[in-house]
């Protein structure tokens, strides 16, 4: 594979060092130095560029020029460069072209944050042959990174990069860039050695529990640590929902939230009687203040596309759905002024506090309840929540109220969660035939669930336009979305028997499911 | 992938040029661009510096096996080249043996979908067994023509010749270049002929010394003059052609060559 090849040199020698180590070898090469430069690593807060085998980072020269790179991070290979005056913070927001083609499916709607800051400088040395071809490449950076109160100076590195096709002087120049005395191999980017000194760990961050059940964990070991990551989840998210740096923050917040109050009430027992009612409360209310927000994020998130339901929606429309989602916008600042009170309240600072603390105290989670064995008691909470799936779910016909659609959906949900957070104790493919299934029954229960708010939340305004004397303009093209909305609502509702029977009559992965696991299964998993 | 032929039947007209100066634009913008050089006398391989030279030869690629290990890079990044070989004189007859004589090329070019976003062919002059796998291979082919009568009579014989074999799956822009516009015939032609053939490209290249410039300076316009005149017409070419891309995409894939039919 081409790539780019690191190393140390000592003594800040390298461009002297490569410059006689490329005379020796006898290529003729051509060096120019950059001076300072200013570096800039971006990725999402969870990594997704990172976890895509991509580095992002913006060069600013010293004649202001900002240079935004695209990196392939295991090659090394730069794959596009774009001159750009502001950093953009979105995908979204990057001028037409390729890089914006790479990224936005990877980021979709992430917020770009800075990583690290450098300030350097680096020597770029083209390697030519007979016929002034360039036929290789290679660098030396010499970087500060800023850890906030002070400036750390990185190794100095010399890059070695190949031009495809071309691999005669690599071959001549890598041996001996080994040979040098106390040169060194360097496994990873120069943004690698960046995040030690920062002390950063890419992909650190998970929304989803990553830790695994296993076999011999007691119940109450492992719902403390699934609560305690849970929990952390929470905090992590919480100051990009203050700053609103992007949507995904609170969605992840509501997200860790919901797990932890769908195992709060599946584990009541392990807590005393009073612990529970007092958390389930209190995340409750955690769950009302933040819930709003949501709603509102994801309903202006569908109404830009409320033209297309409409379609051919008059002129006339597009203004009044403007009008509507400026009221869903005003609506959403209310709700959020509501939410920051919130989490800047003691309230919500001593339930964390308080949680963190019965988590923390180990002594609180043994005892006969706790110490059993957490598969089986997975197990059988899975059965009661399955049990509780179908006995909804043969009530629920396309006629059924929304309010009882959602209560099917919450309990699926809850069955959802359980079956991902024991997925290392149940062996991942067992619990696949079901998951299948039950996923496509959530998605169907959320589409019916998404419309159902859309409608609750156009027959508010519609109503509290109704006893305004001069109502918005946005009144006029809310009737018409309802027809629609009502209709889509309508549609899913039929799908919905079709999607459960199919769930309702998959006997065989149920049984597979519940069946307590064997040595022999786990073997199969672990393999 | 997207692949766009630099075709005519005459030789001279600057498919190379194009080919060169387009590839280098696309690559510029961070496509993954590849040229390949399919001229045995390898006037693209001279202007990116890579010797007209493949080990394989042409009957080594044709077998398919050696065509990634032929690939050079440029001095540009995300541009490569898979250069000439003297043996491409041949190919003719390699392509006549071949089981489908007139799909070898788009066979070879397969498996490169996904690592290339753009293919430009620069093709040698001719409507011969190589031009034929061109067409069946290309989605664009871009057809340079200087404003001469005796220019638009090939580019004539060329959209008969398709229409004849019932090649129209591949869109056919044709453009001028080597313009001169001190020369009355030459704007004259260079405004008329555009509203007789919808398919021409409204951007045209000028005569221009920068381009001629290449062969010393071996490499693209862009490159060593990318503020000049012809820099900047391959520059709006580029974006012309990117922008029919769209459209071919989004009206289907022959609105462009029906158009070209009238001219015929
Ligand atoms: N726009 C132009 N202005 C001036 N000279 C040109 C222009 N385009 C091509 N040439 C010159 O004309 C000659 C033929 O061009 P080339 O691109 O090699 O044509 P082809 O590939 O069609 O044979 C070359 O010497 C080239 O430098
Ligand atoms: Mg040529």
């Amino acid at each position: 594979m081409l790539k780019t090849y690191h190393y140390a040199l000592p003594r800040q020698a390298g461009s002297e060092a490569l410059s006689n180590i490329l005379r020796a070898a006898g290529l003729p090469f051509l060096c120019t130095p950059v001076p300072t430069l200013e570096r800039c690593y971006y990725d999402s807060f969870d990594w997704r560029l990172y976890a895509a085998n991509l580095l992002l980072f913006s060069e600013k020269s010293r004649d202001g020029r900002v240079r935004l790179r695209l990196r392939e991070l295991d090659s090394g290979f730069d794959l596009v460069a774009i001159d750009v005056t502001d950093i953009p913070c979105f995908a979204a927001e990057m001028p037409r072209g390729v890089m914006r083609d790479r990224l936005l499916p990877v980021l979709k709607g992430r917020r770009l944050l800075p990583l690290a800051h450098l300030t350097g400088r680096r020597d770029e040395f083209r390697v030519f042959d007979a016929e002034r071809k360039t036929v290789m490449r290679a660098c030396v950076e010499r970087h500060r990174v800023d850890t906030g109160d002070r400036q750390v100076r990185l190794r100095e590195r010399v890059e070695v990069t190949p031009v495809r096709g071309f691999t005669e002087p690599l071959h001549a120049v890598l041996p001996l860039l080994e040979r040098y005395p106390e040169s060194q191999v360097l496994e990873g980017d120069l943004f690698d050695e960046a995040l030690q000194i920062l002390d950063r760990h890419p992909l650190d961050y998970h929304a989803r529990p990553t830790l695994k059940v296993e076999r011999g964990d007691t119940v109450g070991a492992a719902a403390r640590a699934i609560f305690l990551h849970l929990l952390g989840v929470i905090e992590a998210n919480e100051d990009g929902v203050r700053q609103e740096l992007d949507a995904d923050f609170l969605h992840d917040l509501r997200v860790a939230l919901r797990r932890t109050r769908t195992l709060l009430r599946e584990m009541h027992h392990i807590l005393s009687a009073p612990h529970f009612a007092h958390y389930r409360d209190e995340f409750t209310w955690l769950a009302s203040i933040t819930g709003p927000v949501r709603d509102l994020d994801v309903q202006l998130e569908a109404s830009a596309r409320y033209a297309d339901l409409l379609e051919p929606a008059q002129a006339s429309q597009h203004q009044d759905i403007e009008a509507l989602r400026g009221l869903l916008r005003s609506q959403r600042t209310a709700q959020r002024r509501f939410l920051l009170e919130g989490l800047a309240s003691s309230r919500y600072r001593s339930l964390k506090k308080g949680w963190r603390a019965l988590l923390e105290a180990q002594e609180r989670w043994t005892g006969a309840e706790c110490d059993e064995p957490a598969v089986e008691a997975a197990l059988a909470m899975m059965r009661h929540r399955h049990a509780r799936v179908m006995e909804r779910g043969e009530k629920l016909d396309a006629q059924s109220a929304d309010k009882n659609f959602h209560a099917m959906r919450k309990q699926v949900k809850r069955l959802r969660y359980l079956i991902e957070l024991f997925d290392g104790a149940l062996a991942a493919h067992r619990a696949h035939g079901v998951l299948t299934n039950l996923k496509a029954l959530q998605k169907v229960l959320g589409e019916h669930q998404d419309f159902a708010v859309h409608i609750a939340v156009l027959e508010q305004i519609q109503e509290s336009c109704a006893t305004q004397d001069r109502p918005s303009p946005a009144v006029r093209v809310i009737a018409p979305l309802l027809d629609q909305l009502r209709e889509r609502r309508r549609a899913v509702a039929e799908d919905f028997a079709s999607v459960f029977s199919r769930f309702a009559k998959d006997e065989k992965a149920r049984k597979k499911l519940f069946r307590v696991p064997s040595d022999a299964d786990h073997q199969e998993s672990a393999q | 992938m997207k692949v766009i032929a630099c075709y005519n039947i005459k030789g001279g007209v600057g498919k190379t040029a194009a080919a060169v100066n387009l590839a280098y634009l696309s690559a510029r913008e961070g496509f993954r661009t590849l040229v390949w050089d399919l001229d045995p006398q390898g006037a693209a391989s001279f202007y990116f510096r890579v010797s007209a030279y493949v080990p394989a030869g042409a009957e080594g690629l044709m077998r398919g096996s050696s065509l990634r290990a032929s690939i050079k890079g440029t001095d540009h990044e995300n541009l490569d080249l898979l250069p000439a070989d003297f043996s491409y004189r041949n190919l003719d007859l390699l392509l006549g043996q071949a089981i489908k004589p007139q799909r070898c090329l788009s066979a070879l070019l397969k498996p490169l979908e996904g690592e290339y976003d753009y293919i430009f062919l620069d093709c040698p002059p001719g409507i011969t067994l190589l031009s034929e796998n061109i067409f069946r291979a290309t989605d664009v082919l871009l057809v340079p023509t200087i404003p001469t009568t005796l220019s638009l009579r090939a580019l004539d014989q060329l959209l008969k010749f398709c229409r004849r074999e019932g090649l129209n799956d591949f869109s056919i822009l044709p453009f001028f270049t080597m313009v001169d516009v001190r020369r009355a015939l030459h704007r004259r032609i260079v405004e008329e002929l555009p509203k007789q053939i919808p398919a021409m490209l409204t951007n045209f290249i000028p005569y221009a010394a920068d381009v001629e410039q290449m062969g010393l300076r071996r490499s693209a316009v862009g490159a060593f003059a990318s503020q000049g005149r012809s820099a900047r017409a391959y520059e709006d070419t580029w974006w012309e052609i990117k922008m029919r891309l769209e459209w071919i995409e989004e009206d289907g894939l022959r609105a462009t060559y029906a158009e070209g039919e009238r001219m015929a």
